[in-house]
């Protein structure tokens, strides 16, 4: 997981109730908890990970009976955003083909960048905190939500964010127009998968940007100019919003880094506006704000 | 069989000069296959480019004709076909080189598509045993293997020593004539060794799944698709990276004054794929994914006698989701 | 070698406002050798273009008996339509095909016919109905049932007197209940129970069937009650397309592809698909 968004120091010692910090650890606690839920009829399905075709890779994993409990794991290979499956026109908590009523009890296993992106869809009104049951994983870094139990407690990454830092700082040390040779190299080489919006918990738009015809905003082909239009509103519908997860990048087939242009947004909205995503629940979010305060000027 | 012996510190010369006749296509770098302007630009690693060979003959983006407009009067300018100029394919995998006679029966069946002939026809495709199977390949499931030769003109075999060189085609004989200053002939000695390395290539090949009377099994009715992939978030990657998966879209891109019509790969995981203003036949996932997985092992089969897949295992590999195609498949047959 | 995909040039030659969002274009081709040598099936369909919007497919509406020039009709929907309905006579459009499978005239032949159209699903009815009048020695009885939402909903308003005029075939018009205006003469009612009015005789007889999905679902219920085995019911669907030529994957039902294998097909041929149009 990269962690461009500055953070404070990790506290040391701070005690949290039931954290643990080895991945066997978390899994046993993911796997209590599941249990438990499940058993007392206080959730319908647990949203967390398995262990997938080989050790090193997981799957979201979707566990609705207290039988299945045990393929629930936690490593260091756990980078999914599973608020993913929250939200967009068939999530748990906002599908269209189904009632309200019918919403099922979701417990989500979440890591600090899943808990950020949490706060986030609560501020844009895609759930309630009440719907949804938190089963969090922390590091220390500050988020906006509490979860509802903390089964594990982690390290940040610092060398991760170290490199992602190393490779801003050679961005940055280029020229306007090198840096846009070198975005335009990256972005010929998409494929136009659209895996990188796809599993991005806040590309949940029912109709795209990229899917809209009338007009067509952005062309569908895989031309470099058309692929810089998409990757670049993508970005910019993102400000304010992204958390910082990677999945995108982990997602991406043809190793574009993604995750350095949005982590340099959000540097840049931290920069202008102070503000964080998904580490304040009550905060206005940053675009949303000053533009309401720019049209109460008028 | 009809072979011939290449010293395996030849390969590289052979490559410059095949570079001299040809444009030549060689895997590039971990994402690709490319064009080489020399022996030293060819990447040989374990593992295999993350694209296939599809888009030298399909490719991603494809212009049909451009148009201009004056007012009432529209002017087309096809284009003219890719030129005949030869191409070596290099190091292909043989998963890669088996997919196209799988896409041929789509794309030179009725409806001959011009530009993709062309390209068939002036491609030799020379492909290169792989030594080390990706835990995610299963092509011995689907009639191939590490050292098959499907849709090959020759295929190169490393051996303890040098390289087995099997004559395919007579396209693959007329090439290794041409250049026989680099090949030798082989004997039984090397056409044992080739046997017994292909034998063990094929051992290393781990992942399997039985395909036999999968197509009959697979059933639209049943209620298993609808809990079969959760974790699949619908995107194109699967099928881009697939050496078989060819459905495409066709868009204007232009501006009032002119443009071009495009033909563009295009995915069944989409949800715009099939939905219509009046009506979406396929609006959920599971819905989609079904006609996947029939398209590929059912459909497909119906229609033209063979599988769309060769067990390439990329859709397994790159995933963002982790799933496995043939745990999927395991599962729907019951 | 032919390209499919290379279209021809057509001009509009007149245009004609059937309804407030359905528009019929009468085109001819640029090119008179092609003008010439052209011909297709009624059922069959064409993939027109607005060059810089796209492509679309329609169904032919006009009869290959009368032809020199094609007619499509076209409701506003989308982007591919809105730019057809901002033509001008005059402009130039694409076109490619003619494409896929036409109505089983052959099997038509000395059968009585009963056609069952609804809103703009008439028009591929329409190519057919007017190849069956003008070699009307060939057919049995001939009856249309063909209702729409309401009066200003209905299509080819000329030929319908036409046909209700028409000797030897009877015709009956209607709107749903609450679609008449002043001066209806006509039929009220949803079509599938009209025709259930109607009561057609299956004997010896072939229906053919066109209209939005929900109307397609229950005509063939009535005519299945009314006694018409599935052999004997023929309809032609429309799923998303691009190709038209059977390549691109996407107007697949089953292994069957609805551009190449169809849009005409038997209630026969249905039952053994997957039911996913």
């Amino acid at each position: 997981m990269s962690g461009t968004i500055s953070q404070p120091a990790e506290s040391e010692g701070r005690a949290v109730d039931g954290a643990a910090s080895q991945p066997q650890e978390i899994t046993q606690k993911i796997q209590e908890e599941a249990r438990r839920l499940l058993r007392d009829d206080k959730g319908d399905v647990v949203i967390g990970y398995c262990q997938a075709w080989d050790d090193e890779v997981v799957s979201p994993c979707f566990v609705t009976d207290g039988s299945q409990v045990g393929k629930l794991v936690f490593n260091e290979h756990c980078y999914h955003n599973l608020a993913r499956y929250l939200v967009g026109c068939e999530g748990y908590l906002t599908s269209r083909f189904r009632t309200d009523e019918e919403a099922p009890r979701v417990a989500l296993v979440s890591t600090p960048a899943t808990l950020r992106t949490v706060v986030g869809l609560i501020q844009e009104h895609q759930f309630e905190r009440d719907d949804l049951i938190v089963l969090g994983i922390v590091d220390g870094t500050p988020v906006g939500i509490e979860p509802d139990v903390t089964v594990g407690r982690i390290k940040v990454d610092r060398d991760e964010q170290e490199r992602v830092s190393a490779e801003l700082q050679r961005l940055e040390m280029m020229s306007v127009s090198e840096r846009w040779d070198w975005w335009e190299g990256q972005f010929s080489k998409c494929i136009r998968c659209y895996a990188c919006r796809q599993v991005c918990p806040f590309c949940y738009c029912e109709q795209c940007i990229a899917e809209e015809n009338q007009p067509q905003w952005i062309d569908r082909s895989s031309s470099p100019q058309n692929n810089r239009s998409f990757h670049i509103i993508r970005a910019c519908h993102l400000i304010g919003r992204c958390t910082d997860c990677g999945a995108c990048d982990r997602a991406c087939p043809m190793n574009i880094p993604l995750s350095l242009l949005y982590g340099k947004l959000a540097a840049e909205v931290q920069r202008a506006f102070g503000y964080v995503a998904g580490t304040d629940l009550e905060a206005t979010p940053a675009l949303v704000d000053v533009l309401a305060s720019e049209s109460g000027e008028r | 069989m009809e072979a011939r012996i290449l010293q395996r510190d030849r390969l590289l010369q052979l490559v410059d000069e095949l570079i001299k006749d040809y444009e030549v296509i060689a895997p590039r770098d971990e994402l690709s296959y490319g064009e080489i302007g020399s022996s030293s630009e060819v990447y040989l690693a374990e593992e295999k480019p993350v694209k296939s060979l599809k888009e030298f003959f399909f490719p991603d983006r494809e212009v049909l004709f451009e148009y201009l407009l004056r007012g009432e009067e529209v002017k087309l300018v096809p284009l003219s076909l890719p030129d005949d100029t030869a191409r070596v394919i290099l190091c292909a995998r043989p998963c890669d080189a088996a997919a196209l006679p799988i896409l041929d029966q789509v794309f030179a069946g009725d409806y001959l598509d011009p530009s993709y002939l062309q390209r068939r026809k002036s491609t030799l495709i020379i492909s290169l045993a792989c030594q080390h199977p990706a835990k995610t390949c299963f092509c011995t499931s689907l009639g191939g293997s590490p050292a098959g030769t499907e849709g090959s003109d020759l295929l190169l075999t490393p051996l303890s020593e040098v390289y087995h060189v099997q004559v395919i085609t007579e396209r693959g004989r007329a090439l290794v004539e041409k250049y026989g200053q680099f090949f030798q002939e082989s004997d039984e000695a090397w056409e044992r060794e080739r046997a017994l390395v292909e034998a063990e290539l094929r051992e290393r090949v781990t992942k399997r799944v039985d395909v036999e009377g999968l197509s009959e099994a697979l059933e639209f009715g049943s209620p298993i698709w609808e809990t079969l992939t959760p974790q699949c978030v619908d995107c194109g990657v699967c099928t881009f990276l697939c050496p078989t998966c060819h459905c495409f879209d066709i868009q204007d891109e232009g501006d009032p004054g002119g443009g071009a019509r495009i033909r563009l790969w295009d995915s069944c995981a989409f949800r715009e794929f099939t939905k219509m203003n009046v009506a979406q036949p396929r609006p959920t996932h599971f819905r989609r994914y079904r006609q996947r997985i029939m398209h590929k092992f059912r459909y497909y089969v119906e229609n033209f006698g063979k599988t769309l897949c060769v067990g390439c295992g990329r859709c397994i590999a790159h995933c963002p989701s982790g799933i496995d195609i043939t745990e999927v498949l395991n599962r729907v047959r019951g | 070698m032919e390209n499919t995909f290379l279209p021809r040039l057509m001009t509009v030659e007149s245009i004609i406002s059937e309804t407030p969002d359905i528009k019929t274009f009468r085109l001819t081709f640029q090119d008179g050798g092609t003008e010439r040598d052209f011909s297709f099936q009624p059922g069959q369909f064409g993939v027109f273009s607005v060059f810089g919007q796209g492509e679309a497919p329609f169904g032919f509406a006009n009869s290959p008996t009368r032809a020199g020039h094609v007619e499509c009709s076209i409701k506003r929907v989308g982007k591919v339509t809105r730019a057809f309905h901002r033509l001008n006579v005059g402009d130039t459009v694409g076109f490619r095909g003619p494409y896929g499978r036409g109505f089983p005239i052959e099997e038509m032949r000395g059968k009585n016919l009963v056609f069952a159209g609804g809103g703009i699903g008439l028009a591929p009815l329409r190519s057919l109905i007017w190849n069956c009048i003008d070699t009307r020695a060939d057919f049995g009885d001939i009856t249309i049932v063909y209702g729409a939402r309401s009066t200003a909903d209905l299509v080819y308003k000329q030929d319908l007197e036409r046909w209700v005029e028409m000797e030897g075939i009877h015709t009956v018009l209607t709107v749903d209940p609450g679609g008449e205006d002043e001066g209806w003469k006509g039929e009220i009612g949803f079509v599938p129970a009209v025709l259930e009015r109607v009561e057609p005789s299956p004997e010896s007889a072939m229906a053919i069937t066109c209209g939005p999905p929900i109307m397609i679902k229950f005509v063939l219920r009535s005519l299945t009650e009314m006694g018409f085995a599935p052999a004997q019911i023929i309809t032609t669907l429309e799923m998303k397309m691009k190709c038209g030529v059977g390549k691109c994957g996407r107007c697949n039902i089953g292994s069957l592809y609805v551009c190449k294998d169809g849009p005409v097909f038997s209630y026969e041929d249905l039952r053994g698909l997957p039911d996913e149009y």
